[in-house]
Formats: C-alpha cells, structure tokens, sequence
C-alpha cells in the first residue's frame, strides 16, 4: 500500500468515525438503532474472526461466550446489585475462562476441523439447555433489567448512551484484532491455521497460542454480550445461546473476508443492514419475516459459492475471483488431475 | 423415586423411538461417510419428508405409508438436484465453506416452510394409526409401532442395498477412498449424486413415518440435524451399525430422562456424552478406525 493510499484511507476512517459519533444527532432515532446492531454484529464477526480467521479453527460454541457474558453481568446485577460496570468485566472474564475450558478440552484431545466444530457446537447447545431449564435465572422466560438511569452503572433509559458504548467496543475488539494481525501471537495462528505441524516441529508452542487466541476471543465476546443485554434490557436463553448468533459471526467473517482485519467489520455490517433493509420490501403479510430469512439464506449460499474470499479480496482485486481454483473442476476432473512432480524427482532419476 | 412400571414404560417407548432415530440418523450417516460432509440441512429433508406425507394425505387422502412410494423417489431426485447445484461445488472446500453453506440451505428450506406452512404444527389422524396398544402393562399409540417396524424394515433395505448390491461396493468403495474408486473405473461423482439422492430419501422417509405420531412444523429441521449428529458421533461417523446402536441408546436416554431428569436436561446429557466421546474417542463406539481429520 503506497503513502498517499495510507493517507487516503486514513482520512476514510476519521470521516466515517465523526459521521458515526455525530449519528445520534439526526432526527430519525431508528438509523441509531440500525447502526448499533450494525457495529455490535461487526464487533462479535471480528473478536470470531481471531479464533475462526487467523487461527482457522471452526469454533461455533461462541453463542455460549455471549450468553455467559450476557447472564454473570445481568444476574451480578438483578440478584446481588453488582454495578454493571464490574459485571460487564466478571462476565467477559467468566466467558473466558470457560473458553479455556472448552479450549484446554478440544485441543488437548487434538479435535479439528468438523470435530472440533461439532463439540463447540455440542458445548453451546448444553448451555443453551441448561439455561432453559433453571429456572433460577428466569428459564424460558428470560430476565429483564428494569429501565432506570442510572449512568454510574452503565444503565439508561435512552438508547444513545449504549449507541456510544457499543461503538467503543468496535473500536476496542478492531484495535485488538489489528495488533494481533501483526503481533508474533497472529503469525502464529496463521501458521496453525496454513500448517499446525510445521509451526510445531519448528519449536512453536501452537496449544499456548491457541489458548491465548481462544482466551482474547471468548473475553470479547463475552464483554458483547453483556453490552448487548445493557442495550436490550432483556436476557432470554432461545436468543442468547441460539446458533443464529453464532452462525451470523461465521457468515459476516467469511463475507467481508476471513482472517482480514476489516473484513469481518465489513461483512457483518453489510449482512446486519441487508437484514434491516429487506424488511422493507412492502409485502403487506405476517410472512414479511421469513422472506427476509429465505433472502438472507439464499445470500449466504451465493457468497460461499460465488465469493469464497469475500468482500475484501473483491476490493483489493477489483473483480470477481474464481472460487477456489480446484473446485470449478468437475469432480471427475479433480479426480483425475495428473500429480505434480517437483524437479527432484527428475533430477533423482 | 419413579416405580417399576414407569421406568418399563419408558424402557419400551425408549427402543421404540430409538428405532426411528436410527432410520433419521441413517441418512446423515451414509452421507457423512461417502462425501465426507457434515450435511447441517439434513433435518430439513426429514421435515420436508413430513409435509410431503401430510399433503398427500389432507389433499389426496392417501395413507402415510404408502405416501411413501412417492416420497422416497421425490426427495431422491431432490436430493440429486441439491448435490448437483450445491454440494459438488464445495466437496474440496475448507471445513467452515462446508459448513456455513449447509447452514444456509438449513436457514433457507425452514423458512421456505415456515413461509408456505405457516409455524402452526400440522399433524394427521388415521384411525387405524390412532389406537392405543398395551404390551405387557404399557400402551402406547399405534402409529409407534408402525413407525418402528416401517423403520426397521427401511434400515434393512438400506443395509442390504450397500451391503449386497453392486451399486451399494461402489459406494462404499468410494467412502473407503474416492481416489482409488476413481482410479478403478467407478464413476465417483455419479456415485456422489446416488449417495446424496439416498440419504435426503431416508431422511425424508424417516420424517413420512413419523408424521402420524409427531405434528409437523417448518422449526423441527434442526432438532432432527442435532439428533443426527449426537447419534452418529455416538455410534461412530459413517457406520451404519453404529447409527443403530447409537439410535436405540439416545431413544432409551431421552425416554429415561425424562422419567428421572427432565426432557431438555436429558437432551443435554446425551450432549455431553458426545463430547466425552468426541474427547476420548473420536471414531465413536463402532467407528472401525479413527477418522482421518482427528488428531495426526
């Protein structure tokens, strides 16, 4: 990237940050609304991105990191009158420490790929049931946190001071996930992520680094759900811990391009509008809102079809790519594809 | 403390739906083991399968069963369709391509559902299906039974087809090593095509049988996904043996459960016996060896 492009793109950013810190100053109070969970989903796409991009290490357990998080800060809160402040932290911090459970459990006992995948999934969904049924904290139900204003405890009634808040966590989770981009801890992920023996055999400590990605990682998303429950004022086991949350991290990463910096921020916040701005197509049923979702669903098939790399490498390329060159072959000729020989061999006959 | 005739009622219902849980997961399992892909939509199918049945019996009053010999073929062919458009683009992709695209087609067919159902649950009655039979001191509904022995008789099929046809070496050639099927003639993807056509068909079915005895509705999918998955990991990723086993021991876990603990906690459990076995033995308990993406 040359100077004056650095220089351009700085400039970009400061605009676009004043346009959002003066948002709240336009008259139409539902934008505020539509940018908040804009920049929450961007935040959580991101604070994946450091486990499931930089590392490529399939996590769909994060609805668990956000629920957990959602649940110490709002539980803290209701049941024992810890200040939202220091529960914001417990959460975050409790949602970490039962990554590092999950961590320690999944690449101690060498999962990958699917597998590992499978067991983040199996470990969110017995939380999600468990939750359910306890009905100690609300079960079913849900909690909800009583509107008062009370700014000492990061608790409004209107929604821009939390409009402000959840910006600076975006700001915090990006700032974070560019400094590991270019910290040993992101080369490391990468290398696990492209090639885990290799980094081992060259003396990396791959199970710290993993566990230092899945810790960061957890702790964000835990702090974004407990702002996310300040935000809403409402805690509830189906939305919480369901896979939608998770599956929306997952989709925003891979659109806006997985293991880039901005591509997560891009990709949930183009997603999260699309899902706004769809339910305006005027269609006068109760059926509005799974139409929005066969949209939605029909998006995600295209990008991982069409744009595997996402909206970044779109960018930076400036045209479409071709999904991953093997996979336009047919399968036969996948199949059949003559081996490549490395000049060794010639050279060794 | 529940009492004896408790606990024997729910021993008996317990293998009854375990049968039909093997006949679900079967389908997921055969796909899993051919294309290596985790199918997340594959509950969909199964629900699918329910309104199929339930349309042709509300508009053409024909009987669940034999609602079948229009089903099976049906999702056959949708089956072969979905593998053509989608999956055979994404066979070679990273793990999270896979994944999040069968995601996809799981968002988009429940709410292709929910858009022409509507979220209310739809069920049918029939009366030879709606009667109660005891045995031996329990009862239980007559659609049950029939699904149960529809199940079972359905699983056998599908394990001679694989076993003893010669259709059924060259798929499981191609689960074994689709290299080498490759390299002796067979015409993989062709294989491919059947193998997917022949899971979304017993999911399908699976849902067929069901109907009678459970309503549908478009958000079940992922409920049967989830069942799947818990009892192939416990009977082992792609053995059809193991998704036999794996289904009566979740079909007496739940009805257990339910006895002592409670539905959704008992659902947890077998959650977490998965991931005690996907911890300790990832290959499951019938798993013939260790799959090839765990550990090195």
């Amino acid at each position: 990237m040359s100077r004056s492009e650095r220089a351009a793109r700085r400039w970009a950013l400061g605009a676009l940050a004043v346009a959002l810190l003066l948002l709240p100053l336009s008259p139409n109070a539902y934008v505020v609304t539509v940018v908040t969970l804009a920049a929450m989903s961007a935040a959580l796409a991101s604070a994946w991105n450091i486990v499931g991009g930089y590392a490529g290490l399939l996590s769909v357990g994060d609805a668990a990191y956000f629920g957990i998080g959602a649940y110490v800060m709002g539980l803290l809160w209701l049941k024992a009158g810890v200040s939202p402040t220091v529960g914001l932290l417990l959460g975050a911090l409790t949602s970490m420490v039962f990554g590092l459970i999950v961590g320690t459990l999944g690449f101690k006992s060498g999962l990958r790929g699917i597998y590992f995948a499978v067991a983040t999934l199996a470990v969110s969904e017995i939380v999600r049931m468990v939750a359910l049924s306890l009905d100690v904290i609300g079960g079913n139900m849900g909690l909800e946190i009583p509107y008062v204003s009370s700014p000492r405890h990061l608790l409004f009634r209107s929604e821009i001071p939390a409009y402000y808040l959840i910006l600076g966590f975006l700001a915090l989770v990006v700032l974070i996930s560019a400094r590991i981009r270019r910290s040993r801890l992101g080369y490391v992920l990468m290398a696990v992520r492209e090639r885990e023996a290799a980094a081992e055999a060259l003396g990396v400590d791959t199970f710290r680094c993993k566990m230092t990605a899945v810790a960061i990682s957890a702790f964000l998303v835990g702090l974004g759900g407990g702002l996310y429950a300040l935000y809403s004022h409402y805690l509830n086991p189906t939305f919480y811990f369901s896979l939608d949350v998770v599956v929306k991290m997952i989709l925003g990463t891979i659109l806006g391009g997985k293991g880039t910096v901005l591509g997560p921020v891009l990709g949930a916040a183009t997603l999260s509008g699309l899902e706004e701005g769809i339910q305006f197509i005027p269609l006068a049923t109760a059926r509005a809102a799974s139409l929005s979702r066969i949209v939605y669903a029909a998006l995600i098939i295209v990008v991982v079809l069409f744009m595997p790399r996402g909206i970044v490498d779109l960018a930076r390329r400036g045209r479409w790519r071709r999904p991953v060159a093997a996979l336009d072959a047919p399968v036969e000729e996948r199949l059949t594809a003559p081996v490549q020989r490395t000049t060794d061999e010639h050279t060794l006959r | 403390m529940p009492d004896l005739p408790v606990v024997w009622q729910a021993l008996v219902s317990g293998i009854l739906m375990g049968g039909i849980y093997a006949l679900v997961a079967a389908g997921f399992t055969l796909i899993f083991g051919v294309l290596k892909i985790m199918n997340f939509a594959y509950g969909e199918f199964v629900m699918l399968g329910m309104y199929a049945t339930f349309l042709a019996y509300t508009l053409g009053g024909v009987d669940p069963y034999l609602s079948l010999a229009l089903v099976l073929p049906a999702f056959f062919l949708l089956g072969i369709v979905v593998q053509r458009l989608l999956i055979d683009r994404i066979l070679d992709a990273p793990d999270d391509m896979q994944m999040i695209l069968t995601f996809g087609l799981l968002i988009l067919i429940s709410n292709l559902a929910l858009f022409f159902f509507t979220s209310d649950l739809q069920g049918i009655r029939v009366g030879y299906l709606d009667r109660i039979i005891t045995f031996g001191g329990t009862f239980f509904r007559s659609s049950l039974l029939y699904a149960f022995v529809w199940a079972l008789g359905l699983l056998a099929a599908t394990y001679l087809f694989i076993r003893r046809s010669r259709l059924g070496r060259a798929v499981r050639a191609t689960a074994d090593d689709r290299f080498a099927a490759r390299v002796v003639g067979l015409p993989v993807r062709a294989v491919f095509w059947i193998t997917f056509g022949l899971g979304s068909a017993i999911g399908a079915a699976s849902g067929s049988i069901l109907l009678p005895y459970l309503p549908a509705s478009p958000d079940r999918g992922f409920e049967f996904t989830l069942l799947a998955i818990i009892v192939v990991v416990l009977g082992g990723m792609g053995s059809f043996v193991g998704a036999l086993v794996g289904g009566l021991a979740i079909g007496l876990t739940r009805s257990l459960g339910q006895v002592f603990i409670s539905a959704v906690l008992s659902d947890a459990l077998s959650l977490f016996v998965v991931l005690v076995i996907l911890l300790v033995r990832p290959a499951g308990l019938f798993g013939a060896k260790v799959a090839r993406d765990v550990a090195i």
